[in-house]
């Protein structure tokens, strides 16, 4: 167990040691972000070949937050770009900057190497009248290609005493304090807060005993060109463990010991790492769309748990529909579901994840039908283009005319068969003659009356076709792509300590109480 | 809404389609017309004048005539496929012949078969230069009978003579049964028959008025005259020697303008008409009495017809019923029924339409049947004239229509019933 709780981020140092940092000042976080996104720009150019470039980054995260490392590696890029007397008074610059630094011998000797490479250079271009001897070749710079990183340790409150170390043996054991811990070597000593340029490898930082605050150590991997900001809480006299939350989904809240409905603020959003005192804790791990992730855990002072909430969606998802119509009737597998007017907000409705028959009415439009995907856990817009019915003034003419005629030839068909079955009468009682005028006004009825049926069939027919055709398109709808849910309605906000946004690089202080190193840190 | 709309198409256009089919058939109407139960008889173009306004039967041959007193008749032969055309025209020539008011199938008085008396003159040249009462035969064959001084001289006459006084209507009626002619005169109320081929001329009966023998009936030996100026018809036995008077009965003028006589189940009986909506039917042989005191029918009547209004023949009251009279077998049973001439009758709501009530003497003096004209028209006037013709085992009726159509029509079924209808009615 460790005296103090340690927050351990992915980070290395580099290999030399060093004591106290010159730059033992507090740091500003936003000239360090300055310099840290200049030192990876640098980083990035230097991996590309482009060394005069690269040393220009250097140079502003130098101008930024003057920490030696960044002197460092714009000699290395001098170097690389052939220019040797830069290269050299950029080395001395860094050693002006950071005499002690644990690379310090070493960069003295580069230098020497540089100035008898150039000095060689020289004599190789003189005529030499004797002669004798040709000049030496020029000095190799057996230094290994790889640029420094910055690491910076603090603690709060500051003036602890801080050690890293560096394991360079492979092989060796974990590190242990109390132990003489074989393969690893001491690289810097000195007081938070201290930057240390470091080259890549594995380190293990040290805040030791200090006043009444416990230790509290960790161990880090150092990548190249990179800045490392590592930062101690400490407290005093408890024992903490580290508690970090994070999630397959951005941004999900996490609430701490707050059960729902909670009634507290959220502890904050994915991924969020915090000292707790040891014990027993909750958490709830929220987002739009999804199921709620709850977990129970069991902390023990000094441990470092990391919890992935793997959040999965919830089995329904919302269709949010309106249209080109002022009042839209919706109906979904048959059932109706609601009516969207113009002007409000789109009809929500919440269906069951999957395929569902929705259909959308107004008047005077064509009525939409078609099958939507109702995504998971998503919402998805449904915007209704309705288009216009298409006139049946022409096919109910026609219908009308056509029905008139049928009906005109129907009537005058009885009539003729009337007039027949009477003439059948008369003739049946003996009174039938052969000028009946009933003969001839039932054969013109008969005549007007197929006359009729043609006609009123070819209107029919007509009429029919008039009834299918539609030139117009039908009703459509554009569909968007699925969405995440939109976040809750923000709750009325209780007595909060902290605002989210900040609090990853913030200093954040355990409900409990208890102390930690709490490190933070981006590349 | 659509399918609702195209639902409703469809279905009006298959309920019309089911009308479409016989609609479609106007030919049939052609079918129903042809070989129709009435038939047309064409008028002769020398008849001018009322063609349909009297009618006799003989048989199967049947006369029709014009107007009285004008010219113009034709003969024609009927059986189930009549011909409209006439077999023959009579009395064309207006300076020789006049049609009398009441024409009589002749019998065998002439001799020969389907013989009629239709009219009075001079008659066919071949046939002399003497007033006569003129007949003739299916066969064209003229003859002429002989008349009274009186009768050619006061009746006949004055018909071809412009000049001659008013007062005469120069029409008389004959009839004939048995062979035995009867005619008379109200113009000069003589009455006479025929002993050898000579007139034996009969006084007229005391209580006749002037306008004795406007009808005369005869059937077997009893001959009926009529006086309907005060109602009377007189009864006589026809001999040799002439007319002798057995009885008088009397309805009430103008009872008797009409008259016919028939014998059915060996009983003579009289048809006796007003004209006017009465028509008694007696037992002619039960009519005596010294003829100075005619009584009213009593045991003798048989039955008293009324015209019978119905849904297609309405106004009896103006629709003279019993103008004309005729008595036929028509349902083929061989009782008689009588045919009843109401030519003002206005049927199917034509005025004057006219109709034949058929009525059967037994049983109850309803109508047994109305004929008219389907093809009804105002003023047709059918029923002026009416006779019975001879068609297979029963008698057809045939009618005068001397108004509109200016025709006779025959009437080839009869909604009585009975065995032979005739395949015209099947």
């Amino acid at each position: 167990m460790l005296g103090g709780a340690l927050l351990v981020a992915p980070w290395s140092l580099s290999p030399l040691v060093r004591e106290a940092t010159a730059q033992s000042a507090p740091v500003s976080q936003e000239r360090l972000e300055q310099s840290r996104r200049a030192m990876e720009e640098g980083q990035g150019l230097y991996g590309q070949k482009k060394y005069a470039e690269a040393a220009q980054a250097f140079q502003r995260a130098y101008a930024a937050q003057p920490f030696a490392a960044f002197l460092f590696n714009e000699a290395v890029c001098h170097e690389k770009l052939g220019d040797v007397d830069r290269a050299m008074d950029t080395f001395r610059r860094y050693l002006a900057a950071d005499p002690s630094s644990p690379d310090a011998e070493a960069v003295r000797g580069r230098i020497k190497r540089l100035e008898a490479g150039k000095a060689a250079a020289a004599d190789a271009g003189a005529v030499d009248p004797d002669g004798g001897a040709p000049p030496p070749p020029p000095v190799v710079d057996t230094t290994p290609e790889v640029i420094r990183s910055l690491v910076l340790v603090e603690s709060d409150p500051p003036g602890a005493p801080v050690a890293v170390w560096q394991r360079i043996d492979p092989g060796a054991a974990a590190f242990r304090p109390e132990l003489e811990n074989k393969g690893w070597k001491e690289v810097m000593t000195g007081t938070a807060p201290a930057a240390v340029t470091l080259m890549p490898g594995k380190f293990h930082i040290v805040v030791d005993k200090w006043r009444t605050y416990n230790r509290s150590e960790t161990n880090i991997e150092v990548l190249p060109g990179h800045v490392h900001h590592f930062k101690a809480n400490l407290s005093q006299g408890a024992f903490m463990a580290f508690l970090r939350v994070s999630s397959n989904v951005k941004g999900a809240t996490v609430y701490l010991d707050d059960p729902p409905p909670h009634e507290n603020p959220p502890w904050g959003p994915v991924p969020r790492g915090e000292l707790l005192a040891a014990g027993e804790h909750t958490i709830w791990v929220e987002s739009p769309g999804y199921e709620p992730f709850t977990k129970k855990l069991e902390l023990t002072a000094g441990d470092q748990v990391e919890v992935l909430a793997e959040l999965e969606r919830v089995s329904y998802g919302y269709l949010l529909v309106d249209g080109n119509a002022p009042k839209i009737t919706v109906t979904v597998d048959g059932q109706p579901r609601g009516v969207f007017e113009a002007g409000g907000q789109p009809l929500k409705l919440k269906e069951k994840a999957g395929k569902h028959r929705v259909v959308a009415e107004a008047d005077g439009k064509k009525t939409f039908d078609d099958e939507i995907e109702v995504p998971l856990g998503q919402s998805r817009e449904v915007h209704v283009v309705f288009v216009n019915r298409y006139g049946r003034g022409a096919a109910w003419a026609a219908a009308i005319a056509g029905a008139a005629f049928l009906g005109g030839g129907a009537f005058l068909g009885v009539q003729s068969n009337k007039a027949h079955d009477d003439m059948i009468a008369d003739r049946r009682a003996g009174r039938l003659a052969p000028d009946d005028a009933r003969g001839d006004k039932g054969k013109a009825f008969a005549y007007v009356a197929d006359g009729c049926f043609v006609v009123g069939g070819a209107l029919a027919v007509l009429a029919t076709y008039e009834f299918i055709r539609d030139p117009l398109p039908p009703s459509g709808a554009n569909v968007d792509d699925p969405r995440d849910f939109e976040a809750p309605a923000p709750r009325k906000k209780k007595a909060s300590l902290f605002d989210p946004r900040i609090r990853d690089l913030g200093f954040a202080p355990s409900p409990a109480g208890g102390g930690g190193f709490f490190l933070t840190g981006a590349f | 809404m659509r399918t609702l709309t195209l639902s409703a198409i469809a279905t009006l256009a298959g309920g019309t389609l089911v009308a479409l089919v016989p609609a479609c058939s106007w030919g049939r109407f052609d079918d129903v017309t042809k070989d129709g139960p009435i038939v047309y008889l064409d008028r002769p173009d020398a008849v001018s004048s009322l063609f349909g306004a009297s009618a006799a039967g003989d048989g199967s041959t049947l006369m029709v005539g014009g107007q009285p007193g004008v010219t113009g008749a034709a003969i024609f032969r009927v059986d189930e496929q009549p011909s409209s055309a006439p077999l023959t025209s009579v009395c064309v020539d207006q300076g020789r012949c006049r049609l009398v008011a009441q024409p009589a199938a002749a019998g065998d008085v002439a001799g020969g078969q389907h013989c009629f008396l239709y009219g009075v003159g001079l008659g066919d040249a071949s046939l002399g230069d003497a007033y006569g009462v003129l007949g003739g035969c299916a066969d064209g064959t003229p003859f002429k009978l002989p008349v009274p001084a009186a009768i050619a001289s006061k009746v006949i006459k004055p018909l071809f003579d412009p000049l001659a006084p008013s007062g005469f209507s120069g029409i008389l009626s004959v009839t004939s049964s048995g062979g035995r002619v009867v005619a008379a005169s109200p113009d000069v109320g003589l009455a006479w028959t025929y002993a050898n081929g000579m007139p034996v001329e009969s006084p007229r009966p005391a209580g006749a008025d002037g306008t004795y023998g406007m009808s005369v009936a005869s059937t077997g030996a009893l001959v009926a005259i009529s006086s309907p100026a005060s109602g009377k018809v007189f009864v006589f036995d026809a001999t040799d020697t002439g007319l002798t008077l057995r009885g008088c009965v009397s309805g009430g003028a103008p009872w008797g303008v009409v008259m016919r006589a028939t014998t059915d189940g060996g009983r003579a009986l009289l048809a006796v008409s007003d004209a006017l909506g009465t028509v008694d039917v007696l037992d002619l042989a039960a009519i005596k009495g010294d003829g100075s005191s005619c009584a009213a029918p009593g045991a003798e009547l048989v039955t008293n017809l009324r015209c019978a209004e119905s849904e297609d023949g309405t106004g009896c009251d103006g629709a003279a019923f019993g103008y004309s009279l005729a008595f036929g077998d028509l349902d083929g049973d061989g009782d008689a029924e009588i045919l009843v001439g109401a030519p003002g009758l206005n049927t199917r709501k034509k005025p004057n339409g006219g109709a034949v009530f058929v009525f059967d003497l037994e049983g109850d003096p309803v109508p047994k049947d109305t004929l008219f004209l389907s093809s009804a028209a105002a003023e047709d006037r059918l029923g002026t004239s009416v006779a019975a013709v001879r068609v297979g085992a029963r008698d057809v009726v045939a009618t005068g229509v001397p108004g509109q159509k200016r025709s006779a029509a025959l009437f080839f079924c009869s909604a009585l019933g009975g065995a032979s209808l005739g395949p015209r009615c099947q």
